[in-house]
């Protein structure tokens, strides 16, 4: 093969910068391919008509029709714009406020800003040097000479101008027509025009004056065909005919000779078109309507703003191709970072793949196989850009052809990245990069074991997920490293290795949890090896030898620790092996020195704290707190060896080595606690309300007497205040002070009932009952949950307080209790009273496992609520606040230098978080001396070793 | 510094040139201490010192943040992911009742965007002098002499009596007692605001005014008299004292009116406000500031913007993050404080704080955004037209402008080419021949 | 009552950190180039900043726009951290 330099015909060209301004009237007549002239769309035989509105030469949308103007089909020609000759000048709409400003400042006589020259200069070389925005500048000239009487440079005297929105000025309290408001602008010199926030090459303000209408393509404002066949115009167009219509009755009442007042009509009417064309939403101006159905036309600015209009919905975002949605689901048999892909997808979505001597074999096969069969092909581009569609037919001649520069779109592989993302997406972790899998079925799959949905907030009840296929090698490999197993996606940037998001969870847990507290029998441990490998996996059982600590005997149970148990049946003799042993099959050697202090029994002398030695779990009893400290040694470890040991960069290898280790971890734990079986229903929880009962009734008893102590003298109080015969602010402060502070009192009182009933549970755990296991080994739920299920429900709050009837505003306080039906108790259950009781305040004896009565249930249900309300308020507002907030900081970006800079080039910071630690890389809070001196050390002297 | 720490510090240096790296100040006392200090480094020689600091540096600077990296999204979307889990309630502060400041969403809102009129609850702490802060009774003084008092907060009923030209008020012994204020304090504020005579007669205080002429006009003395601020700042709407457990002194909590407090701010808050509503509230705190008990020194409050105003940028910033700091501590969220520096700067960046949210022309993105940016981001016809008119020039630097017209964004990836060599091509080729 | 704060008081306030004005045209050329950044990029600080009005007081004269301003910071991440400003006009 000729290795020549490549050359690329027809270059793809970019666009550079882009230069705003207003359309001079030669430009628009420039640009223009027709000039419309008639209000007419289509004649008799639905053709488009001659210097109509629709003219072909503005574009086709009609399949079949070609335009007139390129000679392209429908769907090719990408339309032309054509013009309208006014017959009179017309004010922009958006611009007329401007207009107004400049004809306040500058001479109709000589046209310049009635300022001195000095001055002029003056702003002229401040708006030139950049010194202020230009839109300051001009407010200030504007405001200065609009005040003064008469031009210093001609002498003429002010007029005055008035404006009435949107589009009406008046000089001297006559009309100023657009014509003359033209000449005017004409006038001002370039130099003027600069300091009054205008440009002399790009936007000369009498531009702002239409002479000619551009009329936007066809293809910008197509027509369709309504199902009854009859073919409706766009709104754009709507308008265009009704401009072009009373433009022609005007041109003909000017050459006819009219008088006066009906031109001055016409021409309004013809201004208000132009208007409404543009915005229709603009103020003092009735809306313009849809002939039939009254609603309102779409002008130009409705099209662009807004969060459907262009820029946001088609602009900043679009629709993508080569993209798939689906519901997801979990496979706990999947690697980490792999995607379940449904072969109904991969057979759609195809990767383009470049045709060269040493895949021509491979990707011949491909093509053979056709598009209908998987692995096939679906396209072949030719070098000349032809592009031919694989049929069963051609498939053979297309695979023949097959030659080295071609490119086939074949189906989605096996190993193939991929994104994968959830809306909403919020964080980096929403939207990673997988290896496909792909599998029979219509749905995605999701790693299970060690469970990847957490970063995308996913769980199993429904949730869709999208999928993005690369199209190019460039992104593929983007998204193969930088959004594949990389440490942002163990830890997000948000708090690094303190804030683990794919880790085992929940079954993961609990499992492992149980397994590090547990004596298996050799040969079930052995089992459960064979059970974690996988298929072509690193792992592998044979190869591991286990040394069983200790044989079973008939006294073995009094024997171990009070929170460790025995799995299995095993008969004297037996021999035995640690969960802990187990789990330290998986961890590399090299994993030294680490201490982790568990959540589940921190005190405990000899397993509170997991220490691993030499890659050996020695003691300790996991828990979620400890499985995320371990995968952040093994990062953070891994890459403090590779580092120390001069290898370069390690943050990929560290993740992928973490999420392999804690993969096999994961799915020991599972297959563990399915082998152990685990269960959390009613039992439990019985047994959990028959051993505290009684104490959590006194503690109620307790409580309930000291608040409805306090209720009654509170009410007492509030009567005293209410007796009072007086009228001031103080009188109505105190009452109100008085009610606040029995509540918070109150609340307080029945709030402690709740937390005295968990603090019982945490004090008496049981650590072999599932209701303690799951809370506190992390994997679900607190000890809240246990308690309210069993025990207690506690007091609601809604809005912070106790449910109370309609707020009672001042003058409850001030006059005698009047009759409001409602407002003085909080369901008609209860007695009128100045502060509601305990059960009618929210307080809630029973737990779930008793059944909450009626009024419980009703107070409880609202306070659910109220979550409900809360969380849907959330959602947006925090999305609000999302977006301004990311698209403020977008632009700022990290320089060669570390230091951070803007778009502007400004420098936000000399350096990122003032020592240029990456938040996602961090050990402790930047680098954790101690940690990494240990891990230096070792290896310094294993290299001293050596040599 | 001993003199092996000297010795460890010039290696560190020196291993620090040659790995072309800074270290942050606090990082090279630490490494410098922990590697003088260990015990299975004491017999190294300089060989192995070296590779050991080599070793620490290299780990230093894998954790460094590199280049490309949109630090600004990273830290965005770390403070508004977590956001979507925060109550929207507000939290009881310190069962004071009146004083409940917001926390959550909201709060975060106030902190980003610097609304006008500041927080909703707008708190100010301040720490008192000694004696005042070791003494609670002294300390509730202090409260008491600045708390707001009306005229109307110390009497019952008051009457006008418009032939002889009166006003009669009863007075509210008890809560003139409460609040602090004498008999003689009150008739000579009376005195002098209305400018008649007045005196007491058993509990009714007496106005005579004889230069008023229309009934209106005394009715309208009356209200204005009613309302008033007899004694204490205005604009200070609950004072208390509170003991703070680590400091162990007392400090007073204070509620401040939106509005401020009254009278004119003198003119360098004026303008460094730009905005009157923000120039009252810093004139309040300027007055607290000032009193004699008062330290100044550590007087803080919960509105960035007034810290930006009397205590300069600098300061400014840092009351932003630590009200970001403290908006999600009190929500149990962990967020590194690298983001929180980030926004802040940002904000900082122009010598006054700036909003996030667009404020009619003094937000950031009004100060640097191109025209396709504002335009996808706010008013979109607004921004055209202005754009139009001044003739403004997009030069695709941004994020979002490049999205909006196709290009590779300029970000990480984005900002490098990869091509290929193509003399390596041939080079090969020829050597198969 | 004064209509001020007195300068000792905003220099000294735990939130402001230790600021250094650096008005020698030599020593600003310096210190960009040491950094490597031109001053337009640097961040502001406005000459109406209470911290410049303070130091002015105490140097007897008026600091102007263009001069530089040395700020040490107390870093929660780096220990101890210097950041430079440039004084600048504020806008209308």
């Amino acid at each position: 093969m000729v290795a020549e330099e490549p050359h690329v015909q027809d270059p793809p060209k970019y666009v550079r910068r882009i230069l705003f301004g207003i359309l001079p009237p030669e430009k628009i007549r420039k640009m223009s391919k027709v000039e419309v002239t008639t209000p007419e769309t289509y004649d008799e035989d639905g053709y488009p008509i001659e210097g109509g509105v629709m003219d072909t030469r503005m574009g086709v949308i009609d399949p079949g029709l070609r335009c007139r103007t390129c000679g392209q089909p429908a769907g090719k020609c990408p339309g032309h714009f054509g013009h309208i000759e006014l017959a009179r000048p017309v004010l922009h709409p958006r611009f007329a406020e401007r207009i107004k400003d400049v004809l306040r400042a500058t001479c109709p006589e000589c046209g310049r800003v009635r300022l001195p020259e000095d001055d002029i200069e003056e702003y002229r070389r401040e708006v030139r040097e950049g010194i202020r925005p230009v839109k300051s500048i001009a407010a200030e000239v504007v405001e200065r000479a609009e005040d003064r009487e008469s031009c210093p440079h001609c002498g003429a005297e002010a007029p005055k101008i008035t404006y009435q929105k949107p589009t009406t000025i008046l000089m001297d309290d006559e009309r100023l027509w657009p014509v003359d408001v033209r000449s005017w602008l004409e006038k001002i010199p370039d130099g003027d025009v600069e300091i009054l926030g205008f440009h002399p090459e790009r936007a000369r303000p009498e531009w702002a004056v239409l002479t000619v209408l551009p009329v936007p393509p066809v293809t910008m404002r197509p027509s369709i065909i309504l199902e009854t066949g009859e073919r409706a115009e766009d709104d754009l167009t709507h308008k265009l005919v009704d401009i072009v219509r009373v433009n022609l009755r005007l041109k003909e009442s000017l050459e006819s000779g009219a008088p006066e007042p009906i031109i001055e009509d016409q021409w309004d009417l013809l201004q208000y078109h132009v208007t409404t064309y543009i915005d229709n939403e603009i103020g003092g101006v009735p809306v313009a309507r849809h002939r039939t159905g009254g609603k309102p036309l779409k002008g130009i600015v409705q099209r662009l703003k807004g969060k459907e209009g262009r820029f946001r919905q088609n602009l900043a975002g679009k629709r993508v191709n080569f993209s798939a949605r689906s519901v997801i689901t979990p496979d706990p048999e999947l690697d980490p970072f792999t995607l379940g892909v449904p072969k109904m997808v991969a057979k759609e979505l195809t990767v383009p793949e470049r045709v060269t001597e040493w895949n021509l074999e491979r990707l011949r096969k491909l093509v053979l196989n056709g598009p209908d069969k998987y692995p096939g092909a679906n396209y072949v581009i030719k070098r000349d850009g032809s592009r031919i569609r694989i049929t069963e037919e051609n498939k053979e001649q297309v695979a023949e052809n097959l030659e080295p520069g071609d490119i086939v779109e074949r189906h989605l592989m096996d190993g193939d990245p991929v994104m994968f993302n959830r809306q909403p997406t919020l964080h980096v972790q929403s939207e990673l990069g997988f290896r496909t899998k792909v599998m029979p079925g219509k749905t995605f799959r999701l790693p299970a074991a060690c469970y990847m949905g957490v970063g995308f907030n996913a769980d199993f009840d429904g949730d869709e997920m999208n999928l993005h296929v690369p199209q190019s090698e460039e992104a593929r490999a983007e998204v193969h490293e930088l959004m594949g197993a990389y440490v942002y996606h163990l830890w997000p940037p948000k708090d690094g290795h303190q804030d683990v998001r794919n880790s085992p969870i929940h079954e993961a847990i609990v499992g492992l949890h149980l397994l590090s507290r547990a004596w298996i029998p050799l040969k079930e441990a052995y089992q459960l090896l064979e059970e974690v490998k996988k298929e072509g996996d690193w792992f592998d059982p044979s190869e591991v030898e286990l040394e069983p600590e200790a044989e079973y005997s008939r006294d073995f149970e009094r024997k171990i620790h009070r929170l460790e148990f025995v799995c299995g049946h095993p008969s004297p003799g037996e021999p035995l092996v640690t969960g802990r042993q187990l789990l330290s099959v998986f961890l590399p050697e090299w994993l030294d020195g680490v201490k982790i202090r568990n959540q589940v029994c921190p005190e405990d002398e000899e397993h509170g704290t997991v220490v691993i030695k030499r890659g050996r779990i020695v003691r300790g009893f996991l828990d979620e707190k400890v499985v995320h400290g371990i995968m952040g040694e093994l990062v953070h470890r891994y890459a403090a060896r590779k580092v120390s040991k001069g290898e370069g960069y390690p943050w990929f290898e560290a993740a992928e080595l973490a999420l392999k280790v804690m993969d096999k971890v994961g799915r020991l734990g599972l297959r563990f606690v399915t082998r152990y079986g685990f269960t959390l229903g009613m039992d439990e929880l019985e047994e959990i309300y028959r051993r505290f009962r009684e104490e959590a009734e006194k503690i109620c008893r307790r409580a309930i007497k000291r608040a409805r102590k306090l209720i009654r003298e509170g009410e007492r109080r509030l009567r005293e205040v209410e007796e009072e015969d007086v009228c001031n602010r103080s009188r109505v402060e105190r009452g109100e002070m008085i009610e606040r502070n029995i509540e918070s009192e109150v609340m307080a009182t029945l709030d402690r009932p709740r937390a005295e009933v968990e603090r019982l549970l945490e004090e008496n755990r049981d650590l072999f009952n599932p209701a303690y296991i799951m809370p506190e080994s992390g994997a679900r739920g607190s000890i809240t949950n246990i308690a309210r299920m069993a025990l207690i429900g506690g007091q609601q709050a809604i809005m912070g307080e106790r449910p109370h009837r309609a707020k009672h505003n001042t003058e409850h306080i001030m006059e005698k209790i009047v009759n409001y039906s409602y407002t003085d108790r909080v369901t008609p259950h209860f007695e009128k009273s100045l502060i509601p009781g305990i059960k009618e305040g929210g307080f809630v004896r029973h737990g779930f496992f008793e059944g909450l009565d009626m009024v419980e249930y009703f107070l409880h249900a609202m306070s659910g609520r109220e979550g409900l309300i809360d969380k849907g308020f959330r959602t947006a507002d925090s999305g609000y606040l999302h977006r301004r907030y990311v698209t403020t900081a977008l632009d700022l970006i990290v320089d060669e230098d570390g230091r951070v800079r803007d778009s502007a080039n400004n420098i936000i910071q000399l350096a990122y978080g003032e020592d240029r630690v990456d938040p996602a890389k961090k050990w402790g809070d930047g680098m954790d001396v101690d940690r990494v001196l240990d891990v230096v050390k070792e290896v310094v002297l294993e290299e001293e070793e050596e040599e | 510094m001993s003199g092996l720490e000297d010795r460890i510090e010039g290696l560190l240096r020196e291993v620090c040139e040659e790995e072309d790296v800074e270290l942050p100040v606090a990082l090279e006392r630490e490494i410098v201490e922990r590697v003088a200090e260990d015990e299975d480094l004491k017999e190294a020689d300089e060989e192995t010192l070296r590779r050991v600091l080599r070793a620490l540096v290299r780990n230093y600077k894998v954790r460094m943040i590199e280049p490309g990296d949109a630090v600004g999204v990273l830290a965005a979307q770390s403070m508004c992911e977590p956001a979507t889990q925060m109550t929207m309630r507000t939290f009881h502060l310190a069962g004071v009742a009146e004083i409940d400041v917001t926390t959550g969403i909201p709060a975060l809102e106030r902190v980003l965007s610097l609304p006008y009129q500041g927080p909703p609850t707008w708190v100010i702490y301040l720490r008192l002098k000694e004696p005042y802060n070791r003494d609670e009774e002294k300390a509730e003084a202090v409260a008491r002499k600045i708390r707001e008092t009306r005229f109307e907060d110390l009497v019952r009923e008051i009457e006008v009596n418009p032939e002889e030209r009166v006003i009669e008020a009863t007075l509210d012994r008890e809560e003139m007692e409460r609040l602090g204020v004498d008999e003689d304090e009150l008739t000579e504020f009376v005195r002098e605001f209305t400018g008649g005579a007045c005196q007491v007669e058993g509990d009714t205080l007496r106005v005579v005014l004889t230069d008023v002429e229309s009934i209106s006009e005394l009715a309208e003395l009356a209200n204005e008299l009613r309302e008033a601020v007899v004694k204490g700042i205005e604009g200070v709407l609950h004072a208390s004292v509170q003991y703070d457990e680590e400091e162990e002194e007392y400090y007073i909590l204070v509620r401040g009116s939106p509005d401020g407090t009254s009278g004119r701010p003198p003119k360098w808050i004026s303008r460094r406000a730009r905005n009157s509503k923000v120039a009252k509230r810093a004139y309040l705190m300027l007055k607290l500031m000032q009193l004699d008990e008062v330290d100044a020194t550590r007087v803080n409050t919960n509105d960035p913007k007034v810290i930006d105003v009397l205590l300069g940028i600098e300061a400014g910033r840092n009351a932003v993050i630590e009200q970001l700091e403290d908006v999600y501590e009190s929500q149990g969220i962990s967020v590194d404080r690298r983001h929180f520096m980030l926004i802040s700067d940002m904000m900082a960046f122009w010598g006054e704080l700036r909003s996030v949210r667009s404020m009619g022309g003094y937000s950031i993105m009004e100060l640097k955004g191109s025209p396709l940016t504002k335009a996808a981001f706010e008013y979109v016809s607004r921004v055209l037209t202005e754009t139009a008119t001044s003739g403004d020039v997009e030069e695709l630097r941004g994020i979002l402008e490049n999205i909006i017209v196709g290009r590779p964004v300029p970000v990480g990836t984005g900002t490098v080419e990869v091509t290929v060599d193509y003399s390596r091509f041939r080079e090969a080729e020829e050597e198969e021949e | 009552m004064s209509e001020r704060l007195d300068p000792d008081v905003v220099l000294n306030h735990e939130l402001v950190p230790k600021h250094e004005v650096i008005e020698d045209e030599e020593e600003i050329e310096r210190i960009l180039e040491e950094l490597g950044v031109s001053k337009d990029d640097l961040p502001r600080i406005h000459t109406n900043d209470p911290v410049i009005v303070a130091l002015s007081e105490k140097l007897g004269r008026k600091i102007r726009p263009g001069a530089l301003v040395r700020i040490e910071r107390e870093s929660p991440t780096a220990g101890k951290v210097v950041v430079y400003r440039v004084v600048t006009s504020p806008p209308e």
